[in-house]
C-alpha cells in the first residue's frame, strides 16, 4: 500500500489522504453514534420492558393470588399491541409457569435469570401485602435497532461520499494552484538542463511531481555547473590573453573601481594584480594622474567612446599614453562601466622627437653647404670675366689662373668632405681608432694646407 | 399447594432458618394430611381477600390485630390454622376465632360463614352496615347479604361478589378482585 501511495501523483495523494481522513473521522463518528444509538435504544427499551414488567406485576397480583391463570393470561394479552414483546411469562414462587403470553417465543418451564433471556428482558416480582407471589418476566426483541444502526452506517457512507466529492474538487483545485506551477518550473528546468546527463542519484527520488522537479533541477544544476566551468575557463583564457598584451587592459565599473585588470597594471604601478581589483582609479593612479584623465572617464561613463593621447603624471613616473575607453552599455541604455585600453607611447614620442631634430639639423647643414659651395663660385665667375678681358696679358693670366685653381681646389675639397660625411652617415666608412702623435697630425695638416 | 405455602414461608424468613422452616413445614404437612386440597385453597383465599379490600379506619379502632372469624366448625378452619402461623395480613397479626352462638360478629374484620351454619341469614344480617367482610360458601350466601361467595367451577375454587352488600358494610373491594370474580351482583350501575 505504501509503495502504491508513493507512486501516486500529488493531487491523487491529496484525494486519497482526504478520503482516508474523512473516512476514518466519519467511521469513528458513525461508530460512536451507532454505539450511542444502540446504547440509548437499549436503555430506553430496558426501561420500557422493566416498566411493563412492573405494571404487569401489579396487575396480575390478584390473579396470581387467587390462582386465576386465565385472568392472568388475559392481562398478559394486553401486550398484543406491543409488537416487540416476544414473550411474557409469570412464574409462581414455587417455580411453576403460571401464565404466559408467547407471540414469538415459548416460555421456559422454569424461571430463569433475566440475563438468560435473549434480547431485552425485564423482571418484576409480584408482591401482595409485602409477600412475594411470583415473578413476571417480559422479553422484548431488539427490534429495529439494527435497522437504525444500518441507517446510521448508510448515512455515514453517504456523508463520506459527499466528503469524497468535495475532497476531489479541492484536490483538483490544489493541483491547479500548486502542481501546475511546479510542473511548469520542472519543465523549464528540464529544458534548461536537457543537454546534461541526469544525475543517477536523483532518478526515482520521488515518483510524483516533486520527483520530476528534483530530476529537472538536477539536470539544470548539472548544466549550470558545465556553464560555470566553461566560464571559468574563458576567464582564465581572457586573463592569459590580456596579460600577454603590452598594454593596460581593464574594466572600470560605474563607481570608478577596477573590476578587471591585466598584468600591465602590476608592472606599471607596482601593486599585485589581485590587489588592484576593487580599488578606485583615483587610488591606483594617483590624484594628479586621475585629475588629468578624469574628463575622459566621465565622458566614457556617459556612454561615449573616448580616444586620446595624453602625458600623465603617474606617481611612478610620467608616461605618455594613448588610451581608448569603450563604454559598456546595457540594452536599456544604462552605462555599467567601460573597458580601457592604454598603451605607453613615451618611446615612440621620443623617437619622433629625435627624427624631427635630425631633420632640422640636415636642413641647417644643407643651407650652410649651399652657402659654402656658392662662395668659391663668385671668384671663379670673376676670374673667367678677367680672362675674357685680359686677352694675351701673361701676368694677368697667371694671377687669374692661380685664383681659379685655388677656388676649384677649395670647391673640390668641399665636395670631397660632403661625400665623406655622406659615407659616414650611411655607414660606408668605418673609423679606425688608433694612437698617434699630435706632431704627426699637425705636420700633416700644414702640408695639406700649403699644397 | 403445599409447595406454595412452603415457598411463602421461605420468603418471609431469613436464610439461616431455612432448615428449621423446612422441618416445620414437614410437620405441618404431616398434620394436614386429612385436609382436602379445595379447603386449603379456600383457606388461602380467605387470607388473600384482605389484601384487595379496604376497611374504613373505624374498623381498626377496636383491635390492632386482624380478626379472622369463622361462624361454624368446618374443614377450612384446619387449613387456616396450618396457613396462618405467624403470617400477617395487611401488616397485622392474624387472630383466628371461632364465633360461638352469641358472639358479636361485628368485631370481626373477615367473617367466614360455612354452609354448615344453619342461621346464615341471621349472622350475616347482624353484620349489616358494619365493616365486616363476609365470605361464605353457601348457595344463597349473596342473597342473604354476604359479600363474597366461594364457588367451585370446573374443579377450581372461584368466587362471586355482591358489591351492594359490600357498600352497605362500608368496605371497598379493589378492582383487581372484582376482575377475578366469576360474577358480580348488586352492581349499582
Amino acid at each position: 500500500v505504501k509503495r502504491w501511495f508513493d507512486r501516486l501523483r500529488i493531487h491523487q495523494k491529496l484525494v486519497v489522504s482526504a478520503l482516508l481522513i474523512t473516512g476514518v473521522a466519519l467511521g469513528c463518528a458513525t461508530a460512536g453514534l451507532g454505539a450511542l444509538e444502540v446504547w440509548r435504544y437499549q436503555d430506553i427499551a430496558r426501561d420500557d420492558v422493566e416498566a411493563t414488567a412492573q405494571m404487569l406485576g401489579e396487575n396480575v397480583a390478584a390473579a396470581v393470588a387467587f390462582q386465576d391463570a386465565a385472568a392472568a393470561t388475559e392481562i398478559l394479552r394486553s401486550l398484543r399491541g406491543r409488537s416487540r414483546v416476544t414473550r411474557a411469562c409469570i412464574f409462581t414462587t414455587d417455580g411453576r409457569l403460571f401464565a404466559s403470553f408467547e407471540p414469538h417465543r415459548a416460555c421456559p418451564a422454569q424461571p430463569v435469570n433475566a440475563g438468560r433471556f435473549e434480547g431485552i428482558a425485564g423482571v418484576s416480582t409480584i408482591n401482595r401485602g409485602g409477600r412475594s407471589l411470583g415473578s413476571v418476566h417480559v422479553e422484548s426483541s431488539p427490534g429495529d435497532i439494527w435497522e437504525r444502526v444500518l441507517f446510521t452506517a448508510v448515512t455515514g457512507i453517504a456523508m463520506w461520499g459527499i466528503a469524497a466529492v468535495v475532497a476531489y474538487g479541492l484536490a483538483q483545485r490544489v493541483y491547479r494552484s500548486t502542481s501546475e506551477p511546479l510542473m511548469k518550473l520542472a519543465a523549464f528546468a528540464r529544458d534548461f538542463g536537457h543537454e546534461s546527463a541526469p544525475d543517477p542519484a536523483l532518478i526515482g527520488a520521488a515518483p510524483d511531481e516533486v520527483g520530476d522537479l528534483v530530476v529537472s533541477f538536477g539536470d539544470m544544476v548539472g548544466r549550470i555547473r558545465t556553464i560555470q566551468a566553461e566560464l571559468a575557463r574563458h576567464a582564465v583564457q581572457l586573463q592569459l590573453v590580456t596579460d600577454a598584451m603590452p598594454a593596460l587592459i581593464s574594466y572600470v565599473g560605474r563607481d570608478g573601481r577596477y573590476r578587471f585588470v591585466n598584468r600591465g597594471y602590476e608592472e606599471w604601478f607596482g601593486h599585485a594584480q589581485h590587489t588592484i581589483t576593487g580599488r578606485t582609479m583615483h587610488d591606483v593612479l594617483g590624484a594628479a594622474a586621475f585629475s588629468r584623465i578624469q574628463p575622459y572617464v566621465a565622458s566614457a561613463l556617459e556612454g561615449h567612446s573616448v580616444r586620446y593621447d595624453a602625458e600623465v603624471p603617474y606617481t611612478a613616473g610620467t608616461r605618455y599614453i594613448h588610451a581608448e575607453y569603450v563604454p559598456d552599455i546595457r540594452p536599456d541604455g544604462y552605462v555599467d562601466g567601460f573597458f580601457a585600453l592604454v598603451t605607453d607611447i613615451t618611446a615612440r614620442r621620443q623617437a619622433e622627437e629625435a627624427l624631427r631634430e635630425a631633420d632640422r639639423r640636415k636642413d641647417e647643414f644643407l643651407a650652410i653647404l649651399a652657402h659654402e659651395l656658392r662662395n668659391p663660385l663668385a671668384p671663379i665667375r670673376t676670374g673667367l670675366e678677367l680672362l675674357r678681358r685680359a686677352g694675351n696679358q701673361p701676368e694677368t693670366l697667371d694671377r687669374v689662373g692661380s685664383i681659379l685653381e685655388r677656388q676649384v681646389v677649395h670647391l673640390t675639397r668641399l665636395v670631397d668632405d660632403l661625400l665623406d660625411v655622406s659615407r659616414i652617415t650611411s655607414g660606408k666608412i668605418a673609423l679606425r681608432r688608433r694612437l698617434c702623435t699630435l706632431k704627426d697630425l699637425v705636420d700633416r695638416a700644414v702640408e695639406l694646407r700649403h699644397c | 399447594m403445599n409447595g406454595r405455602v412452603r415457598a411463602l414461608r421461605r420468603r418471609s424468613r431469613c436464610a439461616p432458618v431455612i432448615g428449621l422452616a423446612s422441618a416445620l413445614s414437614m410437620a405441618f404437612l404431616l398434620a394436614a394430611q386429612e385436609i382436602a386440597p379445595l379447603d386449603r385453597v379456600r383457606a388461602s383465599f380467605l387470607l388473600e381477600f384482605p389484601e384487595f379490600v379496604e376497611w374504613p379506619s373505624a374498623a381498626w379502632q377496636a383491635s390492632r390485630t386482624f380478626q379472622l372469624c369463622t361462624a361454624a366448625p368446618n374443614p377450612v378452619e384446619g387449613a387456616l390454622q396450618d396457613l396462618i402461623g405467624d403470617a400477617q395480613v395487611r401488616g397485622r397479626a392474624v387472630i383466628l376465632r371461632r364465633l360461638q352462638g352469641s358472639d358479636d360478629p361485628t368485631l370481626c374484620h373477615l367473617l367466614f360463614v360455612p354452609r354448615s351454619r344453619t342461621d346464615q341469614l341471621d349472622i350475616v344480617r347482624r353484620t349489616h352496615g358494619r365493616p365486616v367482610l363476609t365470605v361464605g360458601d353457601g348457595d344463597e350466601f349473596l342473597t342473604h347479604g354476604g359479600v363474597i361467595q366461594l364457588r367451585v367451577v370446573e374443579g377450581r375454587v372461584r368466587f362471586a361478589i355482591n358489591v351492594a352488600n359490600a357498600d352497605v358494610n362500608g368496605i371497598r373491594l379493589r378492582s383487581q378482585l372484582l376482575a377475578l370474580a366469576t360474577s358480580i351482583e348488586g352492581d349499582p350501575r
